[in-house]
């Protein structure tokens, strides 16, 4: 028995040996222009089939209230804000910033300084308000964005312009995208964000923490808590109104999401004629944010492909505007129904347990059954995949439990394989080692 | 005694209504009485309650269990009805199977050449007027027309760039004209159209520009203009259109459309005026050809 375990150890250690050599020769990234699958998929997780398609129906959160902003100047964003203070929100986020990208402060690059009334009146409303949250952004200084060393590491914090500031509490809007954003009409994936984050020894919290922690602080420090860096969002559902104008088509199942209402929303027209019911806003949280220039609009910015995205890989439509992830991010917070993973070394053990007890299995079927090894062997990796990706789409959609096992996985994949070269080196070596039976005869 | 009284306000509460509505869009209505009124967000739907959703308009509610339930199909609905869809929910293995054979649905596989690869310029009237680029007007009479596919009478509307109405103009047809030496429109250099539907509410699908040419742009114009107009002294609908083709050159398509419409009034029974003025429309895409 110690002799097997030994063996298994010996391949289990050379199955991770292939697997560090695979992921560094895959670092190349010499395959990829031959490797569309691959590419299509890299954005795919397992788990996304669980939020989209097999977790139980979640409820409607009616503490949270969407008011699109549209394409308003900001004399109107300021008539939206006082028309909804007035019915009393306890919180009201805004998702615009008001300033001067780049800082650039001239009427070229800059046309809405022109409007000193507009801008007079946003002020008034932000101060009459008392409760509003702006959105900052966590930015690098331009040194440290050139320092090849720091990747995700901000320094620096933009506002919106003081006037506006001034009366405000901030939340940043950065959110976690896969890949990387440039323009914030890029192609981008959201599955996370970072709660809270040191800038200059200030400590800073996203736009969703902070408005929660307006509106119940006593969650949000059990919430903060947690002490994780970054979070996954359980989301929950969408805002999506769309306007098909075709009859046919428009009896059709054709969201892009499998919970598109999910939120209170009012629209841009539907404020100012005065279409909603004055107690909607009363004690709720109010998040103003882009929702199309009106609804149904279907339009592309500030819009994030999410694991609610009916179509989980490959090309597809992004699923929903960035007001509505902060969204689901305040109703996690307030629900306390936050997704839990694996720690990192758990990955590691589970995977070497797997891998180990599969050697162990090999071995035995190998000594026992040499005729069925390859049959049997086969079998059993194939078993495993099924099993381990089953249990990772289960773990998901019933406990809510990232049970990342993406290690094992591979693991399992490259057992096979692996056993077959260590076979196949220790007979080689077995034969260099012993005498031939001739020169044992001869010698 | 006290818990029961408790608890059966509390089941009250729980049953205070069957629906809320989430989200509307469209001209939604609910009779809840004896009246059709409006659909407000946040309103209740009670379980004698009906709701009528329009055409082109959904409605989200949500039940009073907290699920939601979206309903896009034009027809009048009776809130116990929408209620009973509500009961049950599906298993995760129920919406495994789903998945398994939605994926694979015929539906799935159709309409295959829905996307036609162009786009809609705008969904409002349809105005022909130039874009910002072509707005510069050298004469003071402008005609505004538009597309009749919207019903009247309209509304037409004249700002300045700080959103102040400058003038109003209420009409049946599907033109108007002004006249920029109005002292309404004194000082203006820059003047913005809007036409609105008064029976349906539809806005022109942006606002136009008219803007007076700067005094060295209309320096430049003047002296050619002035020679032209010699020799096209008479009013003759001909003159009107080679004077438009002079605007039309000189990309003041505003007053050749002023041009072309001065010609049409000269002579009401002749086609071909119409004819150029349409050719005209169409080679400046102020007008689109219907397919």
């Amino acid at each position: 028995m110690k002799k097997i375990s030994v063996k298994s150890l010996a391949i289990t250690v050379f199955v991770f040996f292939m697997m560090w050599g695979v992921s560094k020769i895959t670092d190349f990234k010499f395959f990829n222009a031959f490797d569309p699958v691959s590419q299509a998929l890299t954005d795919f997780e397992l788990t996304d089939y669980a939020f989209s398609n097999l977790r139980p129906d979640p409820t409607v959160e009616q503490r949270i209230v969407i008011v699109n902003l549209g394409v308003l100047e900001r004399r109107d964003v300021a008539q939206q804000i006082h028309m909804i203070s007035q019915f009393k929100p306890k919180v009201i986020g805004i998702d615009s910033y008001f300033d001067c990208e780049g800082r650039l402060r001239d009427s070229v690059n800059c046309p809405q300084l022109l409007d000193t009334l507009g801008n007079l009146l946003l002020s008034d409303a932000i101060k009459q308000a008392g409760n509003v949250v702006l959105v900052s952004k966590l930015l690098q200084k331009t040194k440290t964005s050139l320092d090849d060393d720091l990747i995700d590491f901000y320094d620096s914090v933009e506002y919106s312009d003081l006037n506006f500031s001034m009366y405000a509490r901030h939340g940043y809007a950065n959110l976690l995208t896969d890949p990387p954003a440039v323009y914030q009409d890029d192609v981008k994936q959201c599955r996370a964000f970072v709660p809270k984050y040191m800038v200059n020894d200030g400590e800073h919290y996203a736009f969703a923490v902070q408005m929660c922690m307006m509106f119940d602080s006593a969650k949000t420090k059990r919430f903060l808590a947690r002490h994780k860096d970054e979070e996954i969002i359980n989301y929950r559902g969408n805002v999506e109104i769309q306007d098909i104008r075709l009859k046919s088509d428009r009896e059709k199942e054709t969201s892009t999401t499998r919970y598109p209402l999910m939120f209170y929303a009012v629209d841009v027209e539907q404020l100012f004629n005065g279409e909603f019911l004055p107690d909607l806003f009363t004690n709720s949280i109010v998040i103003v944010g882009f929702l199309g220039s009106k609804f149904g609009d279907p339009a592309w910015n500030d819009k994030y492909f999410t694991p609610l995205n009916k179509k989980v890989a490959g090309r597809a439509n992004p699923d929903m505007f960035g007001v509505v992830v902060h969204a689901n991010i305040v109703a996690m917070i307030l629900n306390e129904d936050y997704v839990d993973e694996l720690a990192e070394w758990h990955k590691y053990i589970i995977a070497f347990i797997v891998c180990f007890m599969t050697v162990i299995l090999f071995i035995e079927i190998d000594r026992y059954l040499p005729l069925w090894f390859d049959a049997l062997s086969v079998l059993i990796q194939i078993l495993l995949l099924l099993t381990v990706s089953g249990l990772m789409v289960f773990g998901f959609a019933t406990f809510e439990f990232k049970l990342d096992l993406s290690l094992t996985l591979a693991a399992s994949a490259l057992v096979g394989p692996c056993y077959d070269i260590y076979r196949g080196f220790q007979n080689q070596i077995g034969k260099w080692l012993t005498k031939k039976p001739v020169d044992v005869l001869t010698g | 005694m006290l818990v029961s009284f408790f608890a059966a306000s509390a089941l009250v509460n729980a049953q205070d209504y069957t629906f809320r509505v989430l989200a509307n869009k469209g001209a939604n209505e609910i009779k809840s009485g004896d009246g059709w009124q409006p659909v407000k967000t946040g309103a209740s739907l009670k379980l004698g309650d009906e709701l009528r959703v329009t055409e082109n308009a959904s409605i989200g509610l949500v039940h009073s269990s907290g699920k939601p339930l979206e309903v896009k199909k034009a027809n009048t609905y009776k809130v116990a009805d929408l209620a009973a869809q509500m009961t049950g929910g599906s298993s995760v293995l129920n919406k495994y199977t789903d998945f398994i054979l939605s994926s694979n649905s015929a539906e799935a596989k159709k309409n295959r050449l829905s996307a036609t690869g162009a786009v809609h310029r705008g969904l409002g009237i349809k105005v022909f007027l130039p874009n910002n680029q072509y707005a510069s007007v050298f004469n003071n009479v402008v005609y505004v027309n538009w597309d009749k596919a919207e019903k009247g009478p309209y509304t037409v509307t004249f700002l300045n760039m700080f959103d102040d109405v400058l003038l109003k103009v209420e009409t049946p047809e599907n033109s108007v004209h002004v006249d920029l030496a109005d002292p309404k429109f004194a000082g203006e250099t820059a003047i913005l159209v809007e036409v609105q539907s008064k029976a349906t509410g539809t806005k022109s699908e942006e606002r136009y520009l008219i803007k007076r040419l700067s005094p060295g742009e209309r320096e430049k114009i003047t002296a050619p203009y002035t020679e032209i107009s010699k020799e096209l002294a008479d009013e003759t609908a001909l003159n009107k259109v080679v004077l438009a083709s002079f605007f039309e050159q000189n990309k003041l398509l505003i007053d050749a459309i002023t041009a072309y419409e001065e010609a049409i009034k000269l002579a009401p029974d002749d086609l071909t005026y119409k004819d150029y003025y349409e050719e005209f429309l169409l080679r400046n895409k102020l007008k689109l050809i219907k397919p």
